[in-house]
Parts: structure tokens; sequence; C-alpha cells
């Protein structure tokens, strides 16, 4: 049976009374699901190119890599991943946090061009919005820090490192530049929401850097103090500095400190919630 | 009449400052109320409040029937389409993408851009990115994902700001039609009297975040039906023995002038009769029309935007 009404089918409207009664059977609660949520993301980056930031940095990172060990002699290929995780965790302080701004600039910057917020309120609650965005944002990271830890591997097999592989310190060092990545972006996801102006997000990530770099230099104490400088914290691979010579680098595994870096994961779960609120408070 | 929002002592105060004050709005279902108000009197804010995007400090809204609160406004602005201030847009999409978005969200088939689409006479631009969209057309596209889910109630804010004069007429045009079509009520906002003028069934006039007046728009129109400015030798007299003799008079406390609110022959001529049987010299009889600018200048204090 045709649904018909002269005057709706004039306005080409007519199938509204089963949309209605879909939206209906859908959900009561007004509120959309959260696949539907994730869809909607997900449409909104079409022709963004986001991929492009991690693979590029990505790339850079592991060229820079095998430009300094493609000519390792034997001994150092016989420590060779030490040292690719330990660079790894300097260039990830370096690196990283522009990266994460650029991420979530991208991310976030339509939202705030495009003046979508008092729509999208009106559709989904801001808190889930927050999240969601966040959540998307975390996509990239972990595909840039699963990248960057299968990259080192294949790299060594690459140029021939004798060192073996140790699963455990990779899935560690993996799991370490992922959380550390995932505070420094609340934070760049919170100041790309609030900022009308992307330089700002952008500047802190590349001071966030430098900090994080330099921060290696600082005394352990106030080391701690700065959050991009726990990329160097939570290495698995680190520098023995009193047996470290001009002419040979003294570097061996260590462990995530289990008790440390669970205090770091609830400081961050603290950090995000705060930003959350931040955010929250903010009218549109 | 039933009404499909009322406010009660709806109030937002930042800091010390009143942006909304007390306000008791009342639109009727199936109306198209026209909330007119100068730049800066509340009328988004008020919009803001009412969609949940700004927190009242006090008072009560209900839309539906129902009190809105957090637990419950997503549910209530389900039935709802909006357009707050500048259109919502992705400019690196193109419109109908942009509109797939919405569908996603409302949780709605996309089967209903192409009526939309229609509804805004948009059809030809919907694959164009937004970005290269006129103002004009992005006002259209955001009234288009106003109208998806088909809501029951619409609330524009300023729809027509930036627009040229053709696209404020089309514009016009369009939302006149909303409620006869598809039987929405829509709430729109403006600082232009002669836009809710040509467009509105009922009017709220709102300055300073108080509600001056609200009524039928031709409540407000009566209040600018003629009148007769009457001078004579004695003003004060001729008020006293006019009024006495219950006619509609009133008298100008500035100029002392007595004003006749009546136009009607047998009221004028009655009034002259009086005042020569009194021995009142009449001096000068002059009709003045009030127009609606001058009611709203007169109600906001503030020179009309025309």
């Amino acid at each position: 049976m045709r649904i018909t009404g002269k005057r709706t089918q004039e306005d080409g409207l007519y199938q509204t009374e089963q949309t209605r009664k879909r939206q209906r059977e859908k959900g009561r609660s007004g509120v959309a699901s959260a696949p539907h949520l994730f869809r909607a993301e997900q449409r909104k980056l079409r022709t963004r190119y986001v991929w492009i930031v991690p693979v590029g940095f990505l790339a850079l990172l592991l060229l820079w890599m095998l430009v300094t060990v493609r000519n390792f002699d034997s001994l150092d290929r016989a420590s060779g991943y030490q040292y690719v995780l330990y660079s790894m965790s300097v260039m990830n302080a370096i690196f990283m946090p522009v990266m994460l701004s650029v991420v979530a600039s991208r991310l976030c910057d339509m939202e705030i061009k495009g003046n979508t917020l008092k729509l999208l309120y009106t559709l989904e609650r801001p808190g889930r919005f927050y999240d969601i965005k966040y959540l998307f944002e975390l996509k990239y990271l972990i595909a840039f820090s699963g990248g960057e830890t299968l990259g080192l591997i294949v790299l060594g097999k690459g140029v021939g490192f004798t060192e073996p592989v140790r699963p455990a310190m990779f899935a560690e060092h993996f799991i370490a530049v992922t959380a550390v990545g995932a505070v420094i972006l609340s934070i760049q996801h919170l100041l790309s929401l609030m900022s009308d102006n992307q330089i700002l997000p952008l500047i802190v990530g590349i001071a966030g850097g430098f900090l994080g770099l330099f921060s290696m230099f600082f005394p352990e104490a106030v080391n701690r103090l700065i959050l991009w400088g726990y990329f160097g914290i939570f290495s698995v691979a680190v520098v023995d500095w009193q047996k470290t010579t001009d002419e040979t680098m003294y570097l061996y595994y260590r462990h995530l400190p289990a008790a440390q870096f669970a205090v770091f994961l609830v400081a961050g779960a603290v950090i995000y919630l705060i930003g959350k609120q931040i955010f929250l408070r903010k009218e549109v | 009449m039933e009404k499909i929002i009322t406010t009660d002592s709806l109030t937002k105060r930042y800091g010390k400052k009143y942006v909304v004050k007390n306000l008791d709005l009342c639109v009727p279902t199936g109306s198209i109320y026209g909330f007119l108000g100068p730049n800066g009197a509340g009328k988004s804010t008020t919009m803001k409040m009412l969609l949940g995007l700004a927190k009242p400090t006090g008072g009560e809204i209900r839309i539906f029937g129902a009190s809105v609160e957090e637990k419950n406004r997503l549910k209530i602005l389900k039935y709802t389409g909006s357009l707050i201030e500048s259109p919502a847009h992705y400019g690196h999409l193109s419109g109908r993408e942009n509109l797939q978005i919405i569908c996603t969200l409302k949780g709605i088939p996309e089967s209903e851009i192409d009526s939309v689409l229609k509804t805004v006479r948009m059809e030809n631009q919907q694959d164009k990115k937004v970005k290269n969209y006129s103002l004009g057309m992005k006002q259209r596209l955001g009234l288009a994902a106003a109208l998806l889910g088909r809501p029951r109630l619409l609330l524009l804010d300023e729809p027509t700001n930036g627009l040229d004069p053709a696209g404020i007429q089309e514009m016009r045009e369009l939302i006149c039609s909303l409620p006869d079509r598809f039987g929405m009520t829509v709430l729109v906002s403006s600082h232009l009297l002669s836009e809710i003028d040509q467009m509105a069934t009922h009017v709220g006039i709102i300055n300073q975040g108080e509600l001056l007046f609200q009524d039928s728009l031709e409540s407000l129109h009566r209040h600018s039906r003629a009148r007769m400015r009457i001078r004579t030798t004695d003003d004060g007299r001729a008020y006293r023995l006019l009024s006495k003799a219950s006619l509609p008079v009133r008298q100008e406390a500035q100029s002392g002038e007595v004003m006749l609110d009546s136009t009607e022959d047998v009221k004028v001529l009655r009034c002259g009769r009086l005042l020569a049987e009194h021995d009142i010299g009449l001096l000068r009889l002059e009709e003045c029309q009030v127009s609606l600018e001058e009611i709203f200048l007169k109600l906001t204090g503030k020179k009309v935007s025309l």
C-alpha cells in the first residue's frame, strides 16, 4: 500500500510518518546510540586525510632510525634493539606531542570552524561527544605506536641485528608509548576543542616536545613533574651513564615500573576527567 | 489554545548581569512566533536555554508539555529542529554529506535528504563543498538540517541574517509555509520588526532580558490603529469632560494634549459637540497613526532596525 496524501506528497515528505515510527522504535531515550555516533564521526573525516599525519611522522622516525643504524658494526648489532628502543623514546618525546597536537587539531578544528557544537548538543550529550572524539584521536595514536613497535622490529631484521627480539620488551614499549601519548592527547584534545584558533594547541604541542626532550637531562624529581618527559621515564631501554664512555654506550633493558606506571595511569585518567569537566562547563 | 513552549520565570544571569530575567514565554502550537528584540536583548540566550545549550540560572521550561531537564532534554529535542546563530556545517564536506551526518545522528533514513533539499530548493547544490557555499546557501542548508526528521517544533535564530533581499524573501516564504505544509510550530527570532510583521502570527518583544509584550500579531496591530489628537483652549478641562462622557480619551503626560483612541466618526462628532456645548475652543483636530515601529520604540526604548 502506498502511503500518500496529496499535500505531503507534493512536498516530497510523504515518507515522514514512517520515519517517525522508525524513530520511535529506534530509541525512546532520544539519545543517539554509540554506533550511530561513531559512524557520524567517521563520516566527518571524509577528505580530511588524517591518516597522513601519523603515517608521515612514523615514516620520518623510522627513516631517521634507519640512517642511524644502517652502518652498525657487529658489536652494535648485538644490542641493536636496545639502542633503537632507547633512541625511539627520545624521538617520541620530541615528535609525538607535535603529531598528537596536529591529529587533535585536524579532528576538532572542523567543529570549531563550522560552529557545529550548537547543533551536535541537540543531538547527543556533550560528554559523549567529548569521549567519542577522543577515542577517534586515540585510534591514530594506537596505530602510530603499534606501527612504530612493529616498524622497529622489521627495521632491526632488515639491517641484520643479531640481538634476539624480546617480545615482552616491545609490548611494554608499545604500552608505555601509548599510555604517555594518551595523556598528552587528552590535553591536546581539550585545547583543540576550547580554542577558536588552533595555533595555541600546536604551540603547546611543539613546546611540550622540547620540554620532554630537555626534561630527560633534569634531575629525576623534576623530570617526574613534566608529563612530556615520561617517554624517557618509561623507556624500556635505558643508558647506564656510569659505564658509558665517549666510545661506548652501555644500555640495558628495564621493565615498566608497575606501581609508578599505575600511578601515572590514574593521574592520566584524572587529567582527562578534569579536562572533560572544563569542556562541559563551556557554553556554546 | 494549546501551548508548545512555556517558560516560567526563566532567568539567565552571568555574574550580576541579567541576560534574561523572569521570562514567561508562551508559544501556541501551530503558530509562527516572532521573537523580537534589539541586538543583545536576550533572544539567542533564551533560545539556547530552550535547547539546553545554556543552563538557566532559574525558572522552568516546558516543551511539548514536559518540563525540560538534562535527563530528558535529548528526548524532547528529538522532535525539535534548530538553527541557532550561524548555520552549523562541515566545510570540507558536501551539502549532502553534511545532511547524511545529521541523519546518522538522528537515526533517520537518508531517503529524507532529498525531501528536505527539495523543500529548501538546494537539489542542484547538494554535491558542492559547503566551504564554497554563499551565506544564503549555508542558511538554507542549516534549515534543511533542522527539517530532517520532520520536527514538530522549529527554533530559528535570526535565519535571514546576512542574506540578500531575494534570499530574505525566499527564506521568509519558506518559514511561512512550514506550519501549513508540515504542521510545524516555528519560533523565529529577529531584530527586524518588518520581518516579524510579515512572518509571524504571534509576537513576543524582549528587551534587556525582559519580555515587554506577548500576544498575537493582530493584537500588536490593534495598538497601531489610528487615533485623534485634540488640542483645545483648555486641555485639562476638555479631558475631564470627555472622559466623564465615557469617550476613550487619555491625556499625554508631556504635552498635556488629549488623545482620542478612536477615529470613528460618531465619537469624533460627539467630542466636537461636547466641547462646543461647554465653551471649550477647539484649536486642532488631527488624525495620527501609531506605527509598529513607534510601539516597538515605546516598549523597548530603542530605535528599531528596519
